[in-house]
């Protein structure tokens, strides 16, 4: 581990020194930005606020980038100028022959011009809460402030366009022409740094206990390759879910009006079947009593859903662990002898705020863009969208890949492939891949203990995973 | 060796005035009982956290366990009720007359103990009831826990029947010899009893019995308990065909063992009962526990050879871990080393001996044993998805969770002790073909 | 507890006939009809007696899961009746 004068990394030392050598070979401040990933992650666990973090580093970032765009006050509601932005940080990028798909985005978004108005990153009310940081602005912050990190680390990937205007998503629930809806993902592998954000962000969001990990990021390795790739999963809620069909007590139940995999906690006896069913491991029993008060507690899920609107429906009950349907589905996490999983943030699907609808936690923590979320079955939806920008690519592919060295053609192929996690399970599941999909020989390369270091537990209270087999 | 012949005074034996030995039988039986009681108790309070058992996958462990391997040894033990009933009433086989009814009551036992075992092992088993009966217009259709929930009942419920229907006769004609305080008991059993019903009853009997050999070997122990584990294409190591034959050859193995022991039991605890139950039903009962038991080793060939050639990969790790685990191989050697004796006793290498069937019959009942909770922790300890493989991950039984294996082993035996307080355990037709056979009275 | 009735008949994605219609009412039962034909049927008959075997069957049903619901009950009074994430009685 580093020494006391380094600085301490909850990322783990190998993301330590990788992102050193990487921002070492930028001409920002390779200091500047460990420091400022290090109060991203600070902020994002409530040790210091909002206004501290925002303020610390303003002298340095103004030296650094010519500008800090980092607004000071979280509340503002004042767009963050991208031009200015993007300007500054052209100056000193160096450019990058390989085109990738947020090279063009980035290029779409600064040629729309003030396109899309006011961001949605703005204050718009839900901030109206005083006496503290709601979870969407600590997300936001964590993003704002891991795209800053990232700036000085992503040049490879992102030449220009950080600050991405398209982040706002438009609902994609039950109002778009298509009514049958499926909710699902598109999540970009090969965007994704690893930097578990999303599932940092899923368990603040749902107040999970140590060991539930409902967003879960693989890192593995191919045997020939030495690089590292990611796989993001969270629940694939499949179309022909396994878990569904083994429930004796039909407490795993798939929803009709957008097709989320969802468990009712008033019936489920905790027998297990559906965890022992799924193919993908995204199931996490409640094996002990859940906490009430702290961190990753009942109480802090109901104190930081508290601002979510109740909606005149009466059936609704005013309660965020209940759906539209008065169901009991969603966070706090479930109790004792219960299963849990990834919900898809209902309490946000249902919670009728359009600033919510069709977002969950993971997909707006995510500061590479990785993930997108929406209705899988309509071509306007976001995932959707993303993928046939993905298509665009192929065929665009040509230049700047030599198809003769199987090196390009391999990184050709993890900007473009898409599949689906394990599709011959049969199960149908509603996730689509970007990346290069794991072979039958990918060894998953994090220890358990490096995983830790984000901030998140791989083992349940009261369970040790010993490092043996 | 002369002995008088088994007589009906014989089978009332047991219930009169129980023996010092009766005594501390059930004295160490209910001592595992409340220590599995206060198990529980303590798992209630604190959750399932008090097992090893913890999430697959990111979690590195494994979520069925030990209460899930010993459910399904319990509902194997239980299959031996059917074979004997079976034999005797379909195949009229009346060697096994005498351990006919102690084997029906084993499955009733048995049977049990395995749904304790399932109330153990859920997380919240005070909505069960409500949960599954609500449901189950809609989960039969889907869910092989619904279909194993309907069988096992079926089982208990169609055994249950058989028992009762076959017991009004024996009541009837022991009566007298009955002791006065148990009158209630034998009122109940005898509702609306009229001699002429017995050959009405033989042929219902008939019918029940073969309504079970068909349902119990060929759809519960041979069905829906390994379709549990069959049907998931998530665990390659249960997934495939193989894995029913595999369960009922392991139940087969057990069933015998278990009515042997039994049996035994009770030769020891009273006397003239080796006439009741003479020497050639051990040894019957030893012969057919070795022919499952070599069906059983013949399948675990199967299964490890087909894992090794040049199997898928999801099957090729199950089966390496579970050669390369001591454990496996101890639960092999506790079955083909009694097969082996049973071998060599039937060919006159070895002489009977009711020491050595004894012996061998808890070999076979623990290898059954460990071999199916390996079974269950080593499926998923190597799930489908490979990229969950490189997670370290292991499983060793708590001490609460082995609580539970003692604790329903004491239930059981407390179980047997009290019912043969109350009803004689041998059939009467069992006494009466003995005593014909001598040229009776 | 109306939230159960509701769940049981909700929206279930598998409706119609499934691979447990057919295994449990066309397979697993199919033992226990005919054993039911033959009672009522055949010779030596005798209705009574079939019934009282039907009457066996019914009962032993009824208390095997009803026993098992009052246990469910005493656990749910010892363990779990404080409300949601209750701390248990001891």
């Amino acid at each position: 581990m580093s020494t006391e004068e380094s600085v301490k990394h909850s990322y783990g030392p190998e993301w330590e020194e990788e992102s050193r050598e990487v921002l070492s070979e930028v001409d920002f401040d390779t200091e500047l930005g460990m420091e400022m990933a290090k109060d991203a992650e600070k902020l994002s666990k409530g040790e210091i606020s909002e206004e501290e973090f925002y303020s610390r580093h303003n002298e340095k970032v103004q030296e650094e980038f010519g500008i800090d765009a980092r607004p000071t006050d979280p509340r503002s509601s004042e767009p963050l100028d991208k031009d200015t932005v993007e300007d500054a940080l052209n100056d000193d990028v160096v450019a990058e022959p390989v085109p990738s798909k947020h090279a063009e985005r980035a290029k779409e978004a600064r040629q729309e011009g003030g396109g899309g108005g006011d961001g949605g990153d703005g204050g718009d009310g839900d901030d109206d809460d005083d006496s503290g940081f709601s979870r969407r602005t600590v997300l936001k912050s964590v993003g704002v402030a891991a795209a800053g990190v990232a700036a000085g680390t992503w040049n490879q990937r992102n030449p220009g366009g950080i600050w991405d205007e398209n982040r706002k998503i438009e609902p994609a629930g039950p109002g778009t022409s298509n009514d049958n809806v499926q909710m699902g993902f598109v999540i970009d592998n090969d965007a994704c740094i690893g930097g578990a954000h999303c599932a940092q962000a899923c368990e603040f969001e749902n107040q999970t206990p140590d060991g539930a990990l409902w967003q879960f990021v693989f890192q593995f390795e191919e045997p020939d390759r030495d690089e590292a790739e990611f796989l993001v999963r969270p629940c694939q809620h499949c179309s022909d879910p396994p878990c569904v069909k083994v429930c004796p007590v039909r407490a795993r139940h798939k929803r009709t009006s957008d097709g989320i995999v969802l468990t009712d906690y008033d019936i489920c006896i905790g027998c297990r079947y559906c965890q022992v069913a799924c193919p993908y491991g995204v199931n996490y029993f409640q094996w002990g009593e859940p906490k009430m008060e702290g961190p990753q507690s009942v109480g802090n899920f109901k104190e930081q859903n508290a601002d979510l609107p109740a909606l005149d429906d009466p059936d609704r009950v005013d309660d965020p662990a209940y759906d539209k349907r008065g169901k009991h589905v969603a966070g706090p996490q479930p109790e004792k002898g219960i299963m849990g999983k990834c919900v898809f943030c209902v309490h946000r699907q249902d919670s009728g705020d359009p600033e919510l609808e069709g977002t969950t936690a993971c997909y707006e923590a995510c500061p590479v863009d990785a993930i997108h979320v929406g209705d899988m079955n309509d071509p306007e939806s976001k995932p959707r969208q993303y993928l046939e920008e993905v298509a665009d690519e192929v065929k665009n592919s040509g230049a700047g890949y030599d198809t003769t060295d199987e090196d390009s053609e391999w990184q050709r192929d993890r900007h473009v492939s898409r599949w689906r996690f394990q599709e011959d399970r049969g199960t149908k599941p509603n996730v689509i891949y970007v990346g290069h999909q794991p072979s039958e020989d990918a060894k998953w390369v994090d220890e358990p203990g490096a995983y830790e270091d984000y901030g998140l537990e791989r083992e349940r209270e009261g369970f040790d995973l010993e490092s043996d087999h | 060796m002369s002995m008088p012949d088994a007589s009906p005074d014989d089978l009332v034996r047991p219930i009169k005035k129980p023996s010092k030995k009766f005594f501390l039988l059930a004295g160490l039986s209910s001592v595992a009982a409340v220590i599995f009681v206060i198990a529980y108790g303590i798992q209630l309070a604190n959750g399932l956290a008090v097992t090893n058992l913890s999430d697959w996958g990111s979690g590195g462990g494994v979520t069925w366990g030990t209460y899930i391997g010993t459910f399904i040894w319990w509902v194997g033990i239980a299959h031996g009720g059917i074979i004997i009933s079976a034999a005797v009433r379909l195949l009229k086989i009346e060697k096994y007359e005498p351990v006919a009814r102690i084997a029906e009551l084993l499955t009733i036992g048995a049977l049990s103990m395995a749904g304790i075992m399932i109330i153990v092992h859920l997380g919240r088993p005070d909505r069960v009831v409500w949960s599954v009966v609500m449901s189950y217009p809609t989960t039969v259709h889907t869910s092989p826990l619904a279909w194993d929930l309907t069988v096992i009942t079926l089982y208990f419920v169609l055994t249950a029947t058989y028992l009762s229907l076959t017991l009004r006769s024996d009541i009837y004609r022991l009566r007298d010899k009955l002791p006065d305080i148990l009158n209630p008991v034998y009122s109940a059993i005898l509702f609306r009893y009229d001699p002429d019903e017995d050959p009405v009853v033989e042929r219902m009997a008939w019918w029940l019995a073969l309504a079970i050999i068909i349902l119990a070997p060929l759809l519960l122990h041979g069905g829906v308990i390994p379709w549990l584990f069959a049907l998931t294409s998530s665990t390659p190591g249960w997934f495939g065909g193989l894995t029913a034959p595999q369960f009922l050859s392991a139940a087969l193995t057990s069933a015998m063992g278990g009515v042997m022991l039994v049996a035994l039991v009770f030769r020891k605890l009273y006397t003239n009962w080796e006439s009741v139950i003479p020497d050639e039903v051990i040894w019957g009962l030893g012969w057919w526990m070795g022919i499952f038991s070599l069906i059983f080793v013949w399948l675990q060939l199967q299964r490890n050879l087909v894992g090794s050639y040049a199997a898928p990969t999801g099957v090729g790790k199950v089966a390496a871990a579970t050669q390369a685990n001591p454990v496996y191989w101890v639960a092999m050697l506790l079955i083909i080393l009694p097969l082996a004796y049973v071998a060599f006793q039937h060919f006159g290498i070895l002489n009977f001996s009711l020491r050595g069937m004894a012996v061998a019959a808890i070999a076979v009942i623990l290898g059954v044993l460990i071999e199916k909770t390996l079974f269950t922790v080593e499926g998923l300890l190597y799930p489908a998805t490979r990229l969950y493989g490189n997670v370290p991950g292991s499983y060793v039984p708590t001490p609460i969770e082995l609580a539970s294996i003692l604790g329903t082993t004491g239930l059981l035996i407390l179980f047997f002790m009290g019912v043969s307080k109350l009803i004689p355990i041998v059939e009467m037709k069992a006494v009466e073909h003995h005593e014909s056979e001598e040229g009776g009275d | 507890m109306y939230a159960l009735l509701q769940a049981a008949e909700s929206l279930d994605m598998y409706a119609g006939i499934q691979p447990g219609t057919i295994l449990i009412f066309g397979i697993v039962l199919v033992p226990v009809y005919a054993m039911i034909a033959g009672w009522f049927g055949g010779k030596p008959r005798d209705a009574g007696v079939a019934l009282l075997g039907v009457g066996y069957i019914a009962t032993f049903v009824a208390s095997l899961w009803g026993g098992l619901f009052v246990l469910s009950m005493i656990i749910y009074a010892l363990f779990f009746s404080g409300g949601p994430m209750s701390p248990p009685f001891l």
